[in-house]
């Protein structure tokens, strides 16, 4: 249970003894099961939050508005996401959610809340909508992540596309609640103008002068020189901070250097998973052939080629990573390791994985996208 | 021994595959909450169990219970959780405090050496002799594969210390094979860790057991602190003398089958599931009864499909048994007494030469 706070004097040798005794690292992770049946929200290291509404922005995108425990949750800096964990089907999946609502809510109401878009074939967003039952709790880790608001006092340009609203809309709330002087402008790219959600968030932040301009990308595309020019500031003042997907984010960046700003005044979040990033920062936007395969404990990075057929065992030994392995078909189980994201085909039963952290057998695992890995 | 035909043995393990991917499509919620009551029940047994263990001064009668609650309670966790636990059924659950990897267990025994050799060696090599030894342990001669020794003529006495100090057998079984102690290093082993490492964690694990049941019980017990520590005693012993039996039903029985390195070059997944087979033997039984032996009494069934969660087996093994008479495969099973006593009487016959002598065989007397 994650309210055991750690005591730095006593807590190593308690851990050590409940080791001894229990073969289990904390008492409370021993005590966890029987726990559970009087506290079933409990969970050994997330932190419960009770679900207090659900309500459809428009017909892909939800906000749930969570009440995480207050003596657990630390407050976020706006533009920070959480991980969202489900059990489905008796499988713990996890998400990355970005937090929607301002910090300040937090501080007054308790509450939080996660604005997420529906994955078509998705495993978790779908069934999330069905069952997030008002009343029932849901599992989530602390807030992380480094796109916050930089403090400085500027323009401020934010660029987002789709569901990269969210932790944009977080900072425009929390720079307006706190009556922040800096000029802000928001360039949104969706779809459907007509169907873009957050009305009353885009009603409360024009009534605060943010200026919020939304354009429907099958006629006037993604962010380009003239959007920038058409803003009421000369571009080289402005920070921007954009979020989307990977392509927009690179293509924004390019025409923002271009038209003057610093690049240490741009900040900017990838809608998709964190390593897709360093492959993408080398310059090389054209459609990425083939996937990555982080090892982040080895600190290695492998790039295959799309029809690559190997297992990421084979991948692994060619990268002279030793894993451990035993009878090389999926039986054994001595291969088995933490896959942190990334889907994987399982060539035992030719199904493909979640996309999230899960145990995996690298003999039997073949890539079918980027995919990090613990090792 | 008539193997059947490769074509045949296609069929069978098609068929075996798809009652495989008919179960793993079932398992879901029903399955982790399974494992999560059993655990519960587990831990709720073990904190009891120890608890009352104290109050034997009120009646004797109250320090058995404890006693037989310890001993089950260590049961479950050796079986019933641990052993499936770490073949990995449950890690689809992504819970991290059930883990395949991560879980250690209550036993002299330390985890990550019996997933080495148990998951590897015997469930790739089942009754392969001389790859797989859990088929006798190094120790006593269950088939006229090995020839007989002197040291044989008194094995049902080393079996009955076996089975006795079963834990200490299985803590010991990796640094046998690794010749940690006595015996000449093998010029190739496949051990991961350094040998330093490997004999490093086996005496820590020991300590940490010894610690627990013979020190830190007794001693926060003061004043009963003899029967405290005769009781864990007891509870260990009994715990041992079971999971040794049930072990030992598992592939020592009437009818068993035992197979050359020769026959499994290239082996087919067909013939891996005929070996799988031949070399198990189920037990009947009720469901508290399969609860007890962690499903081993589905030892068949565990063969075929060791990361199948184990409650599973009770359902497979009928479906099992009607694919086994089609390809007329025999299906090894019985009453616990009666396959009991034919380990019994195994160990027994092969304490002594064969009658008949063999051309290639010479016998010591």
């Amino acid at each position: 249970m994650s309210n055991v706070r750690k005591m730095a004097h006593w807590s190593a040798p308690l851990s050590k003894l409940a080791h001894w005794l229990t073969n289990e690292d904390s008492f409370s992770n021993y005590l966890y099961p029987i726990a559970s049946i009087f506290r079933p929200e409990t969970h050994p290291d997330l932190i419960p939050a009770k679900v207090i509404s659900l309500v459809w922005q428009n017909k892909n995108i939800y906000t749930l508005t969570l009440k995480p425990k207050r003596s657990q949750f630390r407050n976020f800096l706006a533009g920070q996401f959480v991980l969202l964990e489900t059990e489905v089907n008796g499988r713990r999946l996890q998400r990355s959610f970005s937090i929607s609502s301002e910090p300040a809510a937090y501080e007054r109401h308790g509450i939080i809340q996660l604005s997420i878009r529906v994955q078509e074939h998705g495993k978790v967003t779908p069934w999330l909508c069905r069952n997030a039952v008002e009343g029932s709790y849901l599992h989530i880790s602390q807030a992380q992540g480094a796109f916050t608001d930089s403090k400085r006092i500027a323009p401020k340009l934010y660029i987002a596309a789709g569901s990269g609203i969210t932790p944009v809309l977080s900072m425009l709330l929390q720079a307006h609640d706190k009556h922040d002087q800096n000029q802000s402008s928001l360039l949104y790219y969706v779809r459907d103008s007509s169907d873009t959600g957050f009305g009353n968030e885009f009603k409360r932040l024009r009534e605060q002068g943010v200026d919020i301009r939304i354009f429907s990308t099958p006629e006037s595309g993604y962010f380009t020189e003239q959007h920038l020019q058409s803003l009421p500031h000369k571009a080289e003042c402005y920070e921007a901070y954009i979020c989307g997907p990977g392509t927009m984010i690179e293509s924004c960046k390019n025409i923002l250097t271009r038209s003057g700003i610093d690049e240490q005044d741009i900040y900017f979040e990838y809608f998709g998973f964190p390593f897709t990033h360093t492959l993408q920062e080398t310059g090389d936007t054209s459609s990425v052939e083939g996937h990555a395969i982080s090892f982040n404990r080895s600190r290695r990075q492998v790039h295959c080629q799309k029809n690559d057929n190997r297992t990421l065992l084979q991948i692994a030994e060619n990268e002279a990573l030793s894993p451990l392995s035993g009878c090389r078909i999926g039986v054994c189980h001595q291969c088995a390791c933490k896959k942190i994201s990334g889907r994987v085909k399982n060539l035992r039963t030719n199904t493909i994985s979640d996309s999230g952290p899960e145990e995996i057998q690298l003999c039997i695992s073949q890539p079918v996208e980027d995919v990090a890995l613990e090792i | 021994m008539n193997t059947p035909d490769p074509a045949t043995l296609e069929n069978f393990a098609s068929e075996l595959d798809a009652l495989r991917e008919k179960t793993m499509r079932k398992v879901g919620s029903e399955d982790a909450a399974y494992i999560r009551r059993m655990i519960r029940i587990q831990r709720s047994c073990e904190i009891s169990a120890r608890v009352l263990m104290v109050a034997g001064f009120i009646s004797p009668l109250l320090w058995m219970v404890a006693v037989l609650l310890l001993a089950a309670a260590k049961i479950l966790d050796n079986m019933e959780i641990g052993h499936n636990v770490m073949h990995g059924q449950y890690d689809w659950m992504n819970d991290p405090l059930i883990n395949g990897k991560k879980f250690e267990w209550d036993i002299a025994g330390d985890a990550d050496s019996w997933r080495r050799y148990h998951n590897h060696e015997h469930h790739t090599y089942t009754n392969v002799i001389g790859k797989d030894r859990d088929f006798g342990y190094g120790l006593l001669r269950l088939s006229d594969d090995l020839p007989w020794r002197f040291k044989n003529t008194w094995q049902f006495l080393t079996y009955m210390n076996l089975s006795l100090l079963f834990e200490w057998g299985v803590a010991y079984h990796e640094l046998a094979a690794e010749r940690i102690f006595f015996g000449k290093p093998r010029s190739h082993s496949n051990l991961p860790i350094s040998r330093k490492a490997l004999r490093s964690a086996f005496f820590s694990k020991i300590g940490r057991q010894v610690f627990k049941d013979y020190i830190f019980f007794p001693l926060i017990c003061w004043p009963v602190a003899a029967q405290v520590l005769l009781g864990n005693f007891l509870a260990n012993i009994l715990r041992n003398l079971w999971t040794s039996t049930i072990i030992f039903c598992g592939h020592f029985t009437d009818g068993i089958h035992t197979f050359r390195e020769e026959e499994i070059k290239n082996e087919s997944k067909g013939q891996w599931y005929y070996r799988q087979i031949l070399g198990s033997s189920n037990l009947r039984g009720n469901k508290l009864f399969h609860t007890m032996t962690g499903h081993l009494s589905f030892q068949v069934e565990h063969h075929l499909f060791p990361d199948v969660p184990a409650p599973r087996y009770r359902e497979m093994a009928p479906e099992v048994e009607t694919i086994c008479r089609k390809y007329q495969i025999p299906y090894n099973t019985g009453r616990f007494s009666a396959q009991y006593f034919s380990v019994l009487r195994r160990i027994v016959r092969y304490s002594f030469p064969d009658r008949e002598l063999r051309p290639d065989h010479s016998v010591r007397a």
